[in-house]
């Protein structure tokens, strides 16, 4: 297809977007390629960002997904700081060779969950660490998923762990009160573990995902105001403790949205179903290097102080 | 021992994370590397870094948005070696993953980065992407070839006159030869180097005619393909024209051979204005068009060959190859022709033969005067097995013959057919011994056995050798053109000596007459 310029332009469509990319397409703007990489490429637009690749990236709240193949995108002549404009249905380069057009794109939307079962939970999060025996990563974070006294003597210490343990204890201190008095909720003191925000050497810091993974859960459980005032704290420092790829992925777990994979197994593990998770725990595994299990993490530490905080009040009863 | 704590920041440098710990491990894993990481500059990853002993003054500055790469290294020079090793990786993504896989670019930065004085970028991507490629390499100081087919027409115009704008040539798209300062590239041959430049908008056309000169005992300057839709109205010969300045200016080529498909009308009032402002003698090969009005320095040929032939200043390739002493009768009754060629070029010239000798053909890809192939093959029918439909999830047959064995199969049963042609091109690209392979595929010969005619486009430089490939037609009784009009010629001399055609003798007497008439080439009687 030929642009005004009488250059021609490669032209791909849009298939899906996430909720939040979808919001931030819905306006006319402009914006600038922030990073490329072999599957996607990042853009910004004012203070938000998109996420614009093949199908093969997976769905989660930022995503644009495209007809562009695998493997397309390094093809496609994109640089740091190309600008791009949003107007007449499309996202356009700038330079006029690449255009994608929003018309008849689908929006995402998370997995809807079950209504709230402790049992059920309970059974999902049996399912969970049956699965996760003998599976846990060594770096990053996910291996929080199972009790420390399961891999404290067994996994070696990595700095990216020795770093986490402090801020996260006091983090879990917070949630364990909060969790046990959502009406009462104090406003949790950022700077006791704003040093899990940035922690780790991936795109998506380890600390980051894991944060992401708490917020998601707080999420699902229908732990709004909590979420609400944890959020607020995390907002406060996100733009200094990390990039802004990441925080914009916080950002959205914020809004209770996360990657397709991780709602799958957080709807599995909240309604039960202990046979899907075994096969959900391989898809949250190719999630980053180690950002699914990382996420899953931050997810589970909830759960069970939820599950605890419930097991204690009935007993108080 | 003093060791050295050095960091390098790049700022807003962002790798996926699957990449960056690849990396890491990399370097850290260098020797005289004592500790390294390569992490964001957050505040918490710094803090891991300084208690790694490996977070210097230059790293303390680093936002989260800036890639730190830190070390501790036993001395400067070390320091040194591996921050340019690290530039160098983070530079090429696509570092080999498999232990002692050569390194190759994943991207035209990088592989400039690693290749600075080129000067001419090869693109073999889908053919969606091939313009986007090609825009930058030519952008970036690149002379251009797209060996990618399935560019939009519309796209080749736009980067055509932008390279044009730029000073750069673009070859193709659906260029699959050129021989650049005596390189072959893509599916071409080794040939002598010599002072006959080649203008070509058809692959096997470049490789016959620069196969031919070479044999001829010439050599070829430069070989430039420039696709086959450049000579279309729309794209208006923009390639050719350059092509044909650039051997203009070229003090080692003396005579330039242009071959194409007749063009549009307009395009060739163009492009014999260029020629004609040229100072060099030109050959001009429009396959399939009839005698033209052409300038002073420049001369007509009807075939591939004879194109050869006048560029090497009217000389006879193979003159000892006489058509009345070699033919010989097919099988009685059996009167039909079947071509299953490899190349499309040189299908279409054996049609163009048989037009001119009068003789019906059909083909799959008619040229203008032949029928197009409906249903099963009847009469004579030359089938291109290169196209889109014979090719379509399966190798071209020049990479891989086996795509026309079931069409030879077929075609030796059939008992209409008398003789079958086929092309065997070697070269660069082509497959190891496709006259092997055919050889192999001709069942014992008897009296009812069609006869089998083939003609080898290539050298004896190729790795296939041309020699070796003729002589392993012959021990299996495939009668062997010199040429690929020869050996369209061959087949009609054959269908004259059995069938007891007069008409098709006095045709064939008219088509010879022609061709040496306007080329001026005198075939000498000798033995074969």
């Amino acid at each position: 297809m030929m642009n005004t310029n009488g250059r021609y332009s490669a032209q791909f469509h849009v298939v899906r977007l996430g909720p939040i990319a979808m919001r931030i397409l819905s306006e006319c703007g402009q914006g600038l390629v922030i990073a490329v990489f072999d599957r996607c490429f990042y853009g910004r637009i004012g203070d938000d960002l998109i996420c614009v690749g093949s199908a093969s990236l997976g769905m989660c709240p930022l995503n644009v997904i495209t007809t562009i193949p695998h493997g397309g995108i390094r093809l496609l002549a994109l640089e740091v700081d190309m600008p791009f404009r949003i107007a007449d249905g499309c996202i356009k380069m700038r330079t006029g060779h690449l255009v994608l057009t929003l018309d008849g794109a689908r929006t995402w939307t998370p997995e809807p969950v079950d209504p709230l079962a402790p049992e059920r939970l309970k059974s999902g999060l049996e399912a969970l660490e049956k699965a996760t025996i003998h599976r846990l990563p060594e770096e990053g974070l996910g291996r929080f998923i199972r009790p420390a006294q399961e891999w404290e003597s067994t996994m070696p210490a990595t700095p990216v762990l020795s770093h986490a343990v402090e801020p996260l204890g006091r983090l879990q201190a917070w949630l364990r009160v909060a969790l046990a008095n959502p009406l009462a909720i104090k406003r949790p003191d950022i700077l006791l573990w704003q040093e899990l925000l940035g922690l780790g050497p991936g795109l998506t810091p380890s600390g980051d995902d894991l944060i992401g993974g708490v917020m998601l859960a707080l999420h699902n459980l229908g732990q709004l105001p909590l979420l609400k005032a944890f959020s607020v704290a995390v907002a406060q420092v996100v733009a200094e403790r990390t990039n802004v790829i990441s925080a914009a992925h916080l950002r959205g777990a914020m809004e209770g949205m996360g990657h397709e994979a991780i709602h799958r197994i957080i709807a599995a593990v909240l309604s039960g179903e202990q046979e899907k998770i075994p096969q959900l725990i391989e898809k949250v595994k190719k999630i980053g290097h180690t950002s699914g299990w990382d996420t899953l993490a931050g997810i589970v530490i909830v759960f069970r102080l939820w599950q605890e905080s419930r097991t204690a009040c009935q007993s108080a009863a | 021992m003093n060791n050295v704590v050095i960091n390098q920041i790049r700022s807003g440098f962002y790798l996926d994370s699957v990449a960056l710990m690849r990396f890491s491990r990399k370097i850290a894993a260098m020797e005289g590397v004592e500790e390294a990481a390569l992490m964001m500059g957050t505040p918490s990853n710094k803090k891991i870094m300084a208690d790694a002993g490996i977070l210097g003054a230059e790293g303390e500055k680093a936002s989260g948005g800036d890639l730190i790469i830190g070390l501790r290294v036993v001395n400067q020079t070390v320091a040194d070696k591996i921050l340019a090793e690290a530039s160098y990786l983070l530079d090429q993504p696509g570092m080999a993953r498999k232990k002692g896989e050569n390194w190759r670019p994943r991207s035209l930065s990088a592989a400039l980065k690693s290749a600075p004085g080129s000067n001419l970028a090869l693109i073999s991507v889908p053919g969606e992407f091939a313009g986007a490629e090609a825009r930058k390499a030519l952008h970036q100081g690149l002379h251009v070839m797209i060996f990618s087919d399935n560019v939009p027409l519309a796209e080749e115009v736009a980067l055509k006159r932008e390279a044009q704008q730029l000073g750069r040539l673009v070859m193709g798209p659906d260029c699959g030869t050129a021989i650049i300062n005596g390189v072959p590239l893509a599916f071409a041959n080794k040939v002598k180097r010599g002072d006959i430049g080649i203008v070509g908008a058809s692959g096997t056309g470049i490789q016959e005619v620069s196969c031919l000169i070479s044999q001829g005992g010439g050599g070829v300057s430069q070989a430039i393909g420039v696709g086959g839709r450049d000579l279309k109205e729309d794209v208006g010969g923009l390639s050719t024209l350059m092509a044909l300045d650039l051997l203009d200016a070229d003090p080692d080529t003396r005579h330039i051979v242009l071959i194409s498909k007749p063009p549009a009308k307009s395009v060739a009032e163009t492009v014999l204005k260029r020629i004609k402002a040229s100072k060099k003698n030109h050959t001009v090969c429009f396959l399939g068009a009839s005698e033209m009005a052409l300038p002073g320095n420049a001369i007509f040929a009807p075939t591939l060959k004879a194109a050869a032939e006048t560029a090497l200043g009217n000389r006879s390739i193979r003159k000892d190859f006489q058509l009345d002493k070699i033919a010989v009768p097919p099988p009685k009754g059996k009167t039909a022709v079947r071509g299953l060629f490899s190349g499309g070029t040189l299908c279409a010239e054996a049609q163009f033969v048989f037009r001119d000798a009068g003789e019906p053909v059909s083909s799959n890809v008619p040229i203008p005067g032949a029928a197009r192939l409906e249903g099963t093959p009847e009469g004579h029918c030359l089938i291109d097995f290169g196209d889109d439909e014979y090719t379509r999830g399966h190798p071209h047959p020049m990479i891989d013959p086996a795509v026309r064995d079931e069409g030879l199969a077929k075609t030796l049963e059939n008992p209409a057919v008398g003789v079958v042609l086929v092309d065997v091109v070697i070269g660069y690209g082509a497959h190891e011994d496709p006259a092997g392979h055919l050889a192999a595929r001709l069942p014992q010969r008897t009296a009812d056995s069609p006869l089998v005619i083939a003609s080898v486009t290539g050298t004896d430089l190729d790795t296939q050798n041309r020699a070796s490939q003729v002589s392993k037609l012959k021990k299996t009784g495939i009668l062997v053109a010199p040429s690929n009009a020869d050996a369209a010629l061959l087949a009609l001399a054959c269908l004259k000596r059995g069938g007891g055609k007069r008409a098709i003798i006095g045709r064939l007497e008219e088509a010879m007459d022609a061709l040496t008439g306007l080329t001026g080439t005198h075939i000498v009687n000798d033995e074969h």
